[in-house]
């Protein structure tokens, strides 16, 4: 077991090395995309800035708590994006056959999947995370370890929440972009202030679309130490994790080959 | 002339008829808008609230159900274009009795119709029932998405605009993606320009996306012929200005296809 995780990761950090070295190819393109993205998150920032501007607060958010919110989001949506974001082209690889290619793997193949694709541009989400962080108003050593395992478990779930919707395309053609539309709902619903969603609205946000897990509970989790927002999070990881890979493994069973030929 | 529009009009129902027949892609696309309204409207629900406006969210989500038929019916027009520049599949169309650029455009016209529609007809009705009475005279719908369907046009263009940037970059995603963010925020896209700092606004004027997007949406709570008129005439000149340099970088990428082939 432990040698098999330590194999998993050997050949983790490999493929990151690999992407670093073809990402710097070209360094000028890709500090030029990771400007961008940081550049393209801010002005997103930005609409947000102006509302509070207008308004002070709503419903008890100020800008402080936008800014905690839009931190672990994009610490989240990065760590997705550039070590897992395989699984989002998971429909494409069942729709013509090039799955094949990964179970013939003696790897684990959706840790295969996951790994193989990587966005250097997003690079420019962790830039903009730590530096929303620390505008945040809320700095300090403890509450910054707080903010990287917020991030870390809002990946999870986020991560889970992509495989129940890529492994959609195991029972329907042509789910692609249903997975990703539904999944920007998801991460839409994360980046509002928590504090809107009330009442029958508060259900939905953490059940239909698990998005509190992503904004209510991190704020929670940084700005007051609350030791139930950490169980709720880590706890909402697991389910949300293990009902992935189950939700993934009956796919599995239901995928017919698309009889390529490869190797990967 | 007839046959030639023929042509085009038969690509542009072919077209309509794919993408009416992707219901899967259809669906997600209505979950996302239907999450949008839902959300932003108990957004504007609560600043109302807090602010004791009255009916502030009807105003603000007509706005944003208008704005967002025409982001989200845009059908990637930039990655086809440059996927079909990059591998050179452009290279087949060339010698066809049809302009490959207009074959495209045509096509991503019918493919934007069917979302824009169903986005116009469902979402209508969520908004509808989400806000009660909308800020508008029902007489003045129909022109409104109607204008809104022809900035949806000219986004499209736009974005096959940035598409024919494959002739000098490897990569445009970044390029769009930038452009989308713009739009969002120059534009209005998701809040009106009006709850925006006057010098931000007054930068954004400068920009396509103040009046395919800010101008022509706002007519849905400020209908007047006059602010109808300012949209048609600043949509006009942008379309201008995008339309030469399509020209020019087609032209461009003509003469290389013919050159040096696929």
């Amino acid at each position: 077991m432990a040698d098999k995780f330590s194999n998993m990761l050997k050949l983790f950090l490999f493929v990151q090395k690999s992407n670093l070295k073809t990402a710097f190819l070209s360094k000028g393109d890709a500090l030029v995309n990771v400007v961008m993205m940081t550049v393209n998150n801010l002005s997103f920032i930005f609409m947000w800035w102006v509302i509070f501007e207008n308004k002070g607060t709503i419903n008890g958010w100020n800008f402080g708590d936008m800014a905690l919110l839009f931190g672990v989001m994009n610490n989240a949506f990065a760590t997705f994006a550039l070590f897992a974001r395989g699984v989002q082209q998971l429909p494409e690889f069942i729709d013509n056959g090039s799955l094949d290619n990964f179970l013939v793997s003696p790897r684990n193949s959706l840790f295969m999947i996951s790994i193989s694709e990587s966005t250097f541009a997003n690079w420019g989400d962790y830039v903009t995370g730590f530096l929303m962080f620390f505008v945040s108003g809320h700095v300090t050593w403890t509450n910054f370890g707080l903010f990287l395992l917020a991030g870390l478990l809002a990946f999870v779930i986020m991560y889970a929440l992509r495989v129940i919707l890529s492994s959609l395309a195991f029972f329907a053609a042509d789910t692609q972009r249903l997975g990703d539309n539904v999944f920007m709902a998801f991460l839409t619903f994360g980046s509002q202030p928590a504090s809107i969603f009330t009442g029958w609205y508060k259900i939905v946000f953490l059940t239909i679309i698990p998005a509190g897990f992503l904004s209510l509970y991190p704020v929670e989790l940084i700005k007051e130490h609350s030791t139930a927002a950490f169980l709720i999070m880590l706890a909402g990881s697991v389910v949300f994790f293990l009902l992935a890979v189950k939700i993934y493994a009956l796919g599995l069973r239901h995928y017919g080959s698309g009889n390529r030929f490869g190797v990967r | 002339m007839t046959d030639s529009s023929a042509k085009y009009r038969a690509l542009f129902g072919l077209s309509f008829k794919q993408a009416w027949s992707r219901k899967a892609n259809l669906s997600g696309l209505l979950f996302f808008l239907f999450i949008l309204l839902f959300i932003y409207n108990r957004l504007w629900e609560v600043i109302g609230l807090q602010d004791n406006v009255k009916r502030l969210n009807s105003t603000f989500i007509w706005y944003l159900l208008l704005a967002e038929m025409i982001i989200l019916s845009s059908p990637k027009m930039e990655r086809i274009l440059f996927d079909d520049v990059q591998s050179g599949t452009m290279a087949y169309y060339v010698n066809k009795p049809v302009s490959f650029f207009l074959m495209r455009y045509c096509e991503g016209i019918g493919n934007m119709s069917v979302s824009f529609l169903l986005m116009g007809l469902l979402g209508s009705v969520v908004t509808f029932v989400l806000t009660a009475a909308p800020p508008f005279e029902w007489w003045q719908f129909p022109l409104i998405v109607l204008m809104c369907w022809v900035s949806s046009c000219i986004n499209v263009l736009f974005y096959a605009g940035i598409g024919l940037c494959a002739l000098w970059l490897n990569s445009i995603r970044t390029l769009a993606m930038a452009f989308e963010r713009l739009a969002f925020i120059f534009g209005g896209a998701i809040f009106p320009l009006s709850i925006y700092p006057e010098w931000f606004v007054d930068i954004a004027k400068w920009t396509p996306f103040y009046s395919i997007y800010y101008l022509t949406i706002k007519l849905v709570y400020d209908f007047s012929w006059s602010n109808l008129c300012e949209a048609v005439l600043l949509n006009v000149f942008w379309v201008s200005l995008i339309l030469v340099f399509i020209g020019y970088a087609y032209a461009k990428l003509n003469k290389k296809v013919n050159v040096y082939g696929g």
